[in-house]
């Protein structure tokens, strides 16, 4: 980075066009070369080309969405954030890319409702354990959707948000609307056969 | 249907006790108001600077930090900016409180 500049003068400098555009552009561009291999080390072996390719569409993007900076950060923030999602996107995108959700969830997922999730908490709490996995078999069966039920369960079983959305055809911001709306409907299901968050404490915490 | 066909087509159907419990603690931890994914990236810069420098974190951000816990996703990306912006706090950009 050859200067420090204010939000202001990143902003004027990426609208200019021409020289002052290229010389901000290349500062991002060697920035975000610099800190990308670092910040995503603990996600594993990250190829040359992924760092390249995501530095690359990041910058189109900051240029493409300058007018959403809002100034509440420092703007090389906000332009990592933007770097940070497009690379998890494609690291993830590359690991699952072979995996089908059809391999992965069966069509028509249930909840096995008599099955005890913690069967060495005791047996005093046994039956109450039981009953809650079963009102909530039942309210995953009556109050879900298929989609909903399909996105509960990817979601279960570590398939990243974009590749569920990848499958059912929508994007990750509607994958975890749509998984949210089940977790309410759940929620609201125990709450109707009498079972509320102090119950679900009681019984697996 | 062979008998190895017939376990798969049960184990797809069926959540471990491992996963039934994430899913119990998922619906406890539901809230009514809950922001998704874009949201979160919206603010998730400014978020990120409160509390790298330890600053409380404003009640309209909080919000984040409950999506960050439920969002294995935005987790993951959060983390990479936090250490992006440990390695280089400033990065060639002067802070938004200072242009105030």
């Amino acid at each position: 980075m050859n200067e420090i500049r204010s939000n202001a003068e990143w902003c004027c400098a990426l609208r200019a066009g021409g020289a002052p555009q290229a010389a901000a552009l290349e500062d991002l561009r060697r920035y975000l070369l610099r800190a990308l291999p670092n910040a995503l080390k603990r996600h594993g072996r990250v190829p040359d080309d992924l760092v390249d390719d995501v530095v690359q569409e990041t910058l189109l993007r900051v240029l493409d969405r300058l007018d959403d900076f809002e100034g509440r950060s420092r703007f090389t923030t906000w332009v990592v954030t933007i770097a940070a999602r497009l690379a998890m996107t494609e690291l993830r995108r590359r690991r699952w890319r072979d995996v089908s959700l059809d391999a992965l969830v069966a069509e028509d997922p249930r909840i096995p409702g008599d099955l005890d999730p913690d069967p060495h908490a005791g047996p005093e709490s046994r039956a109450a354990r039981v009953a809650i996995v079963s009102a909530l078999a039942d309210a995953f069966e009556a109050e879900l959707s298929p989609r909903q039920r399909a996105a509960i369960v990817s979601e279960l079983h570590g398939m990243p948000q974009e590749e569920i959305g990848r499958r059912l055809g929508i994007s990750r911001n509607a994958v975890y609307k749509l998984a949210y709306d089940g977790r309410k409907k759940l929620k609201r299901g125990l709450e109707a056969s009498g079972f509320g968050i102090d119950d679900l404490r009681a019984c697996f915490e | 249907m062979s008998r190895v066909h017939a376990r798969w087509e049960k184990t797809k159907m069926a959540l471990d006790r491992l996963q039934l419990r994430r899913l119990l603690a998922f619906v406890g931890s539901t809230r009514e108001d809950e922001i998704a994914c874009d949201e979160c990236l919206a603010d998730m810069a400014e978020f990120a600077e409160a509390e790298l420098v330890g600053a409380e974190i404003p009640v309209a951000l909080r919000r984040v930090e409950e999506h960050l816990a439920a969002c294995p996703e935005c987790a993951d990306e959060y983390g990479v900016l936090m250490e992006a912006l440990r390695a280089e706090p400033d990065a060639g950009s002067a802070s938004a409180v200072e242009e105030d």
